[in-house]
């Protein structure tokens, strides 16, 4: 997931959840408070108009009950009765009394009480004797349940629907006993039902959706209820709230009304009256507040949402931006470009970060250069090797041809010199007597050159052999090789009286003939360059970084500086072949082997006083049981 | 040998009693459907919008019964379709139904539909005339006619007698349907059911007083429930399902008039909504009284029509067995469920 969504939803969570949850309670705890009240409400409602209904009903009842307790009425109603029973109807004292009785009665009781028509009933017939609505005046009301019950006590016919009136009508009805206490007329009242609408219809005022009205068991309404007329008696109601009602139950529900809108109704079944009473009020309306304070809470989570939002997107922004910058300078660098800048200011990490960035590009800048510089550096050298290798090739190739050439003329220059020796030396022993003093001396010079260029050749040849025909590398004890060079040079030695002596020597590796060889020319050297004073010569050898430096040190002539160089170089003599003998290519051996040896060889000297000659070979893997010290000289004459 | 066949006859009942148990088919478990013939008192309108309501809404369906309705009308005895069997049940005047039984036909009434009779008498509203008292001397259109509106002139001649009222003082003419002598000032007073004829005055803008025979003793039923007494004895569950289902019907009927005239608008012959909905609020107070239940009788009333028919020498004479023309036992059954 990505920064910038991720961080919107990291601050979307914190923001919400807590909010969520601080709404969700104060909702639930609002809801269940107004809830409650509403509640309370409908129920009070249900009660205060079913103690209403009553009190009507019984004042109707008893103000009913008190007209029909009047004697005069009673004793008017008789007279009535008796003329009436007597078929004398039509009569003025008849219509006298039945003035009387409407004037005095039943006009005051319609007036006072709240009956829409009072009568009385022939409780012979069940015949309306007298009625304030005279239209009613002769119609039969026998097998009517007010009339039929009426007679023998008060009684109040429940809500049914009076043909006689064309609507509605709840009925009254009281004996009206004679003196002997026999009923003799019933006094009925058709309650005024508008006075039980008005009941029901006094709100509050609070609200604007409330609604009570009463149902009867045959579930028809029994008042027009709020938002809809010509109801009552006509059209049945098959609520949630009526069914519990009539189930003689008593309660609080949300349900559907008979407009189909959702209410919160308040049933209760009235057994006296066998109704039930409803007040209901429109959801919508009862749980306005709570949809308000839903608005308010949605309204809070929204705007809060879409705070930590924005904040989030800052935010992300704030970072993203930045990273992004530094993602592009990644790139930039990447390709190559070095110069990329990124120009962050302030003090924060990111900024620290970008000034980081752009040291690591500076110094990855600098290395580039000096990576350059190297790989220039090593291609020069390569181009150097490869012209090294191409040069050494050709020295090894010219070396190798001259060594060839070195062998090759030596051994074979050897024959015809032989030969050239053989026989001038031949012409000599048999033509000495017969050639004069020249010839001889001629001869002799011949000889001799011819000697001396043999003598060349064979040096020329074991010069060359030296690599060519070089033995194998083993270890050796050095004072053994010493001694068999002292041993070649016994006779010299015997000679001369020189003397060489030896320090203890280590093992070294070495081809061993050409050690001797070494060891042989030097110690040669120091005796045949000896100064007046008999020959003295010391081998030593020491250790220095991982070669043994021998040492051979003389008493001789010494060699003057200037020499220094052209001493090793083959055939090179400092002295004339009459001071010293020799072909002058002792010295340059030397040097050839120790250096096939991967040793050096080099010389200190100071004229008249001696010379010490170096040369040092690797020591390989040296054998164990090999020291050396420098009080354990040995002698040899 | 004889055990196994046992066995075997038992296994086979056995897995065919499975096999007819565990069938998801709830047709087999359910009886049949069981046609029923209703003859009704007139043509198609709302005055039989509880049957319609019924129809429409499964009531019969949901006791396996399918509702045939055949239409009245001028000429058609509704207790002949009956005793001919062509009918299985029939809306009928309740004098009829005692008529019927005087002539010893088996009719049985099931429940009183109309518990109050729409007929009236109807006067023009200046014309003074309020009560019977009235009638002396005037020109009232409630006489002769067919089985149809028989209980115009039974009616009125009943209310007279109970007034003590001479009708000979009456100029009593036959009833004219179309009220033009009555529109025309001709006749004074006419015949009419409140359920249609008074609908037609008043839209036709005229304003009336009524005068109702029930108001002065005279209470006859209006459209009832009947049977032969063969099918109440050898169909009693059909006919129990079928007058539970018609009671359910009419309740919804007068519970939602408007609902009831929409559904009466699929079969009714005058198809003005507005007419038919004036013809069920009209019929809502002679059905639904606000007392008892729907479809309920009572003796006395059936004693009193016969009386009244005895008295106007309609029935020449009492009927013995008076209790048996009526049964309150599917009424009770109805009251009886909760």
């Amino acid at each position: 997931m990505k920064l910038t969504p991720t961080l919107i939803l990291v601050f979307l969570l914190i923001s919400i959840l807590p909010i969520l949850l601080i709404s969700g309670i104060i909702f639930q705890t609002s809801r269940g408070v107004i809830e409650k009240e509403v509640v309370n409400h409908l129920v009070s409602t249900n009660l205060l108009k079913s103690t209403e209904i009553g009190k009507w009903i019984h004042q109707a009842t008893a103000m009913l009950e008190f007209m029909g307790g009047q004697p005069h009425l009673r004793h008017d109603a008789l007279n009535m009765l008796r003329r009436r029973a007597g078929g004398g109807d039509g009569g003025a004292d008849y219509q006298s009394i039945y003035r009387r009785i409407l004037n005095d009665c039943l006009t005051p009781g319609i007036t006072v009480g709240d009956f829409i028509e009072l009568m009385i009933v022939d409780v012979t017939d069940g015949r309306v004797i007298i009625s304030n609505d005279s239209r009613q005046e002769g119609k039969f009301f026998w097998d009517k349940p007010f009339f039929q019950a009426g007679r023998k006590a008060t009684f109040i016919q429940n809500i049914y629907y009076s043909m006689a009136l064309r609507q509605p009508a709840m009925t009254i009805a009281t004996p009206l006993v004679d003196d002997a206490g026999q009923t003799r007329a019933v006094l009925a009242g058709h309650v005024d039902l508008s006075k039980l609408s008005d009941i029901m219809e006094q709100r509050t005022g609070q609200t604007e959706t409330e609604d009570t009205y009463l149902v009867n068991t045959f579930n028809f309404f029994v008042t027009e209820p709020r938002f809809t007329s010509g109801v009552a008696l006509k059209k049945s109601i098959h609520t949630h709230g009526v069914t519990a009602a009539l189930a003689h139950g008593e309660g609080v529900d949300s349900y559907t009304d008979y407009r189909g809108t959702t209410v919160i109704g308040a049933y209760k079944w009235l057994p006296e009256w066998q109704l039930c009473i409803l007040t209901e009020i429109d959801q919508a309306e009862a749980l306005a507040p709570i949809e308000d304070l839903k608005t308010m809470i949605v309204g809070a989570v929204i705007g809060v949402t879409l705070c930590a939002m924005l904040i989030g997107w800052i935010s992300a922004v704030a970072i993203t931006t930045p990273v992004k910058q530094l993602v592009a300078a990644t790139e930039a660098v990447g390709r190559g470009d070095m110069d990329f800048r990124l120009n962050f200011g302030g003090k924060n990490e990111i900024a620290f970060l970008a000034r980081s960035f752009e040291k690591m590009t500076d110094q990855l800048k600098t290395t580039l250069v000096s990576k350059d510089v190297l790989l220039k550096e090593i291609e020069e050298r390569k181009q150097i090797e490869s012209r090294l290798k191409t040069v050494m090739a050709d020295l090894k190739r010219s070396n190798s041809e001259l060594e060839q050439f070195a062998y090759v003329a030596s051994h074979d220059l050897q024959e015809p010199l032989r030969m050239v020796s053989s026989y001038t030396q031949l012409l000599a022993e048999r033509y000495q007597d017969k050639l004069d003093e020249k010839a001889g001396k001629f001869i002799h010079y011949a000889v001799d050159g011819a000697a001396r260029m043999q003598k060349l050749i064979n040096d020329l040849l074991a010069f060359s052999r030296i690599t060519t025909r070089g033995g194998s590398f083993e270890f050796v004890s050095s004072e053994t090789v010493l001694n068999a060079a002292l041993q070649n040079l016994w006779m010299t030695l015997q000679t001369t009286g020189a003397m060489v002596t030896h320090s203890q020597l280590p093992q070294v590796r070495t081809d061993e003939s050409q050690l001797t060889q070494v060891f042989q020319n030097l110690i040669g050297n120091a005796i045949k360059f000896r100064s007046g004073d008999v020959a003295h010569a010391h081998v030593a050898a020491t250790c220095q970084n991982n070669h043994w430096v021998f040492s051979i040190k003389d008493n001789g002539i010494g060699i003057e500086d200037k020499y220094k160089k052209k001493i090793f170089v083959i055939f090179q003599r400092l002295h004339t072949r009459e001071e010293y003998p020799g072909t002058g290519i002792g010295l340059a051996l030397c040097k050839r082997i120790v250096e096939r040896h991967g040793g050096n060889i080099w010389f200190e000297s100071r004229p008249g006083q001696g010379t010490t000659f170096f040369f040092s070979l690797p020591k390989g893997e040296s054998k164990p049981g090999v020291t050396i010290g420098d009080n354990n000289d040995v002698r040899s004459t | 040998m004889m055990d196994f066949s046992r066995y075997f006859i038992g296994m086979i009942c056995g897995l065919c009693l499975l096999a007819g148990c565990s069938s998801p088919d709830a047709e087999q478990s359910k009886p049949a459907i069981e046609p029923v013939r209703l003859q009704l008192k007139w043509v198609h309108q709302a005055q039989f919008a509880g049957f319609y309501m019924a129809v429409e809404n499964g009531c019969y369906e949901a006791e396996n019964l399918s509702v045939t309705f055949i239409e009245g009308g001028s000429g058609i005895d509704q207790a002949k379709a009956l005793i001919s069997g062509a009918a299985d049940f029939a809306v009928m005047a309740p004098e009829d139904i005692l008529i019927r039984r005087g002539q010893g036909d088996a009719i049985t009434a099931l429940a009183a539909i109309y518990r109050r009779s729409a007929t009236v008498l109807v006067a023009m509203a200046d014309s003074g005339i309020i009560r019977p008292q009235d009638l002396i001397g005037k020109t009232v259109a409630a006489g002769g006619g067919d089985g149809g509106v028989r209980d115009f002139d039974l009616q009125f001649r009943a209310m007279m007698k109970k007034l003590d009222l001479d009708i000979g003082k009456v100029t009593l003419v036959d009833y004219d349907s179309q009220y033009n002598g009555f529109y025309s000032g001709a006749i004074d007073v006419t015949a009419a059911y409140m359920t249609g004829g008074v609908i037609r005055m008043l839209n036709k803008g005229y304003a009336v007083n009524l005068i109702w025979p029930g108001d002065y003793g005279i209470n006859f039923y209006s459209d009832t429930l009947a049977a032969t007494q063969e099918t109440i004895a050898l169909r009693t569950d059909m006919a129990r399902r079928f007058v539970r289902a018609t009671l359910k019907g009419w309740h919804m009927a007068i519970g939602d008039p408007q609902a009831a005239v929409r559904v009466t608008m699929k079969y009714a012959r005058l198809t003005d909504e507005n007419l038919q909905l004036a013809m069920m609020e009209a019929l809502l107070p002679l059905v639904h009284t606000g007392e008892d239940s729907i479809g309920w009788m009572k003796k006395q009333d059936w004693r009193r029509m016969h009386r009244i028919l005895i008295e106007q020498n309609i029935l020449p004479r009492p009927i013995t067995d008076l209790d048996s023309v009526y049964t309150l036992d599917f009424l009770e059954n109805e009251k009886a469920a909760p």
